[in-house]
Order: structure tokens, then C-alpha cells, then sequence
């Protein structure tokens, strides 16, 4: 009977540490790109009303966290796919930086494709799972 | 470096796993125990060759499987029914010496694969078994006719002593508690060896009571005495 209480309980714990590894990341990742979905949002409203200098600022702070985001992702998420992030968010700093802000728009429309990729990426749904 | 350490917490995350599982996961396997060697190897070694997958992809995934193949375990230990569905059933593929055509239909287990068994077995002569049992590791079982068995010492109302060696020393390490539970005594040892010409108990290779309860020493270096 000892046993088998210990043997349930070995099953458990294993279940329940992949689900808390799994859902632990689930909710970072979903809160991560809320805060990296807002930024962009932010420069895309400064970029259409005209004030670039604030733009820049706002991407400025949004390269400082994707930075600390991107450690966190690392664990998780395959690397090819940060990269890809990684790449579009430099690339949008330097289309605002030097004003061309048609190129900088487009990156943020690609982020945005991206981030959608990485938060369906573990949703349970049948396009995922087949 | 990177692909050197990620190799190793798999590897060693796959033997924690292995271990985990019971010792028949090594030895015979059941079809659902396979399924799961296969499918751990595998995403054991995609971490390990692609660096842009996480280790986790691969960690999570064992562990899932971990996890299904013990609660599958623990649907076997306690249904019968279970085990029918999972493992199946054993099937007699000769009956009253004779091959029992349907089973080996059902189980695609073709004649050459039978007969091949049988001589391993010791058995050629189909007439010679009475029954034999596919068992759901793929092992054929034979139950013999009576008339077809070896000879054993019942048989022949002769007594022999019951097969025990008991080792004392493996490779230098001395293994304390076989020696206090033995009637040989540790000086007894000592001597014999230095007889052998060593001085130390590290230079013994092997060392046991033999089933006549004679010490057996070999030293390294191939010098045997008996």
C-alpha cells in the first residue's frame, strides 16, 4: 500500500513539474509579448503622429527589456525564432533612427506576425498539435 | 563546449529516466516499453545536435513520456484487461506437438522464425514439444514432451551440492560483508596470497568460495592457484 502511494505521488510530481515548467513559461511568454506588443504599438502611434525623437525613446526602452526578455525565452523557445525577433527589432531601431519610418512600420508589422508565432506556439489547439 | 555540456546533462538525464523506469526497460521488452526507448533516443539526441533548440524541448518531452509509461505501468501491474489491450495476449504456437497454423497468421511469426526458435531452444523436432507459448516479448516458451526433457539429478536420486559462490574480493576492493557471513576467515586469505607471492590484498583480481566451499584466488597479472 506504501508503495503504491509512493508510486502515485513519483507519477504526480512528474506530471506536475512539467506542467508547472510548461505553463510557468506559457504565462512569461503571453506576459512578455504583451509588454513588447505595447511598446510597438507606442512607436507606431509616435511614428504617425510625427514625433520621432519619442518613437526612438520608447524603442530604446523596448530593446532594453527584449534584452532581459530574450535570456527568458532562450530556455523555452527555439533560438531560431528569437533570432528572428532579435533581427527585426534592431532592424526597427535603425529605420527610426535614420527616419525611414515606411521600413520601420513594416518591422513592427513583422514583430507583431512574429509574436503572434510565439504565442500560439504552445497553445493547445489542433493546427499545433497535428 | 556548449554542445560538450548539453550532451552530457542529456546523457545523464537519460540514464536518471532509464533507471527510473524499472530494470525491464532494459531487458525484454514489452511493445509500449519500445515504443518509448525508441522516442526517448530520439528526442534525446535532437537538444544535443541542434543548438537552437532548447534543452528543455527535449527534457519536457522525456518526462512526459516518463510519466505515461509509469502510469502505464501501474494500468498493468493492477488489470488484467489493461495488460491484454497494451502488452496483448500469449499465444500458443504448437499444441500437442503439432504448429497451430492461425496463431502464427495472427502474429505474423512465420515458420522459419519458429523453427529457428525451437533449435535455439534445444528443441528441432517439432514432435518433441507439447506446448510452446509466444510471449508478448517475442520469447518462445517450450514445455517440452516428458520423454524429450534432460535427465535431471531427481531423476536420478543423485544429491549435489546447491550452486553458491560467494566473491570476496573484486578488483582489490574487498567486500567486507560476504567474508564476515563466510566460514572463511580473513587471515586465511591473507595467507594464501602471500603463498601466491603478492603482498597485498589490492593485488588480488578475484576472489570467492567456490561451491565446494574451496577459497579461489586469482592475482592480477594472470598468476592463478587454486
Amino acid at each position: 500500500m506504501r508503495i503504491t502511494i509512493k508510486y502515485i505521488i513519483s507519477v504526480l510530481l512528474i506530471l506536475s513539474f512539467v506542467l508547472s515548467i510548461t505553463m510557468y513559461f506559457d504565462i512569461h511568454v503571453c506576459n512578455d509579448i504583451d509588454i513588447l506588443s505595447d511598446y510597438s504599438a507606442k512607436i507606431d502611434k509616435f511614428i504617425q503622429s510625427g514625433d520621432p525623437d519619442n518613437a526612438y525613446k520608447i524603442y530604446k526602452q523596448m530593446d532594453k527589456d527584449w534584452n532581459v526578455i530574450k535570456e527568458r525565452w532562450c530556455l523555452i523557445i527555439n533560438h531560431t525564432l528569437i533570432k528572428e525577433v532579435d533581427v527585426s527589432i534592431t532592424s526597427m531601431g535603425h529605420y527610426i533612427k535614420n527616419t525611414l519610418f515606411d521600413d520601420a512600420l513594416v518591422e513592427r508589422h513583422k514583430l507583431l506576425r512574429l509574436f503572434y508565432a510565439v504565442k500560439n506556439l504552445d497553445k493547445i489547439m489542433p493546427s499545433n498539435i497535428f | 563546449m556548449v554542445s560538450f555540456f548539453r550532451t552530457i546533462i542529456m546523457y545523464f538525464f537519460v540514464i536518471a529516466v532509464i533507471r527510473y523506469m524499472g530494470k525491464r526497460q532494459v531487458g525484454q521488452l514489452q511493445p509500449y516499453e519500445l515504443v518509448i526507448a525508441f522516442m526517448i533516443s530520439d528526442l534525446a539526441s535532437l537538444p544535443m545536435q541542434d543548438m537552437a533548440i532548447p534543452l528543455l524541448s527535449g527534457i519536457i518531452p522525456i518526462l512526459s513520456l516518463l510519466f505515461s509509461q509509469l502510469t502505464i505501468s501501474y494500468l498493468l501491474l493492477k488489470s488484467q484487461k489493461a495488460r491484454n489491450i497494451i502488452c496483448g495476449k500469449k499465444r500458443t504456437v504448437i499444441q500437442n506437438g503439432e504448429i497451430v497454423e492461425s496463431t502464427l497468421i495472427k502474429e505474423m511469426y512465420n515458420l522459419d522464425d519458429l523453427l529457428e526458435a525451437l533449435r535455439i531452444k534445444g528443441y528441432p523436432n517439432v514432435s518433441d514439444v507439447n506446448i510452446a507459448i509466444l510471449e508478448n516479448n517475442g520469447e518462445l516458451s517450450i514445455l517440452p514432451y516428458s520423454k524429450a526433457e534432460p535427465v535431471k539429478r531427481q531423476d536420478l536420486n543423485v544429491d549435489a551440492p546447491e550452486a553458491n559462490i560467494t566473491d570476496l574480493i573484486l578488483d582489490g576492493y574487498i567486500i567486507e560483508e560476504n567474508i564476515e557471513s563466510s566460514e572463511v576467515k580473513p587471515c586465511d586469505i591473507i595467507n594464501k596470497i602471500k603463498s601466491m607471492g603478492a603482498s597485498s590484498l589490492k593485488d588480488v583480481l578475484y576472489c570467492y568460495i567456490d561451491t565446494k566451499g574451496e577459497l579461489w584466488i586469482q592475482l592480477k597479472k594472470k598468476r592463478t592457484v587454486k
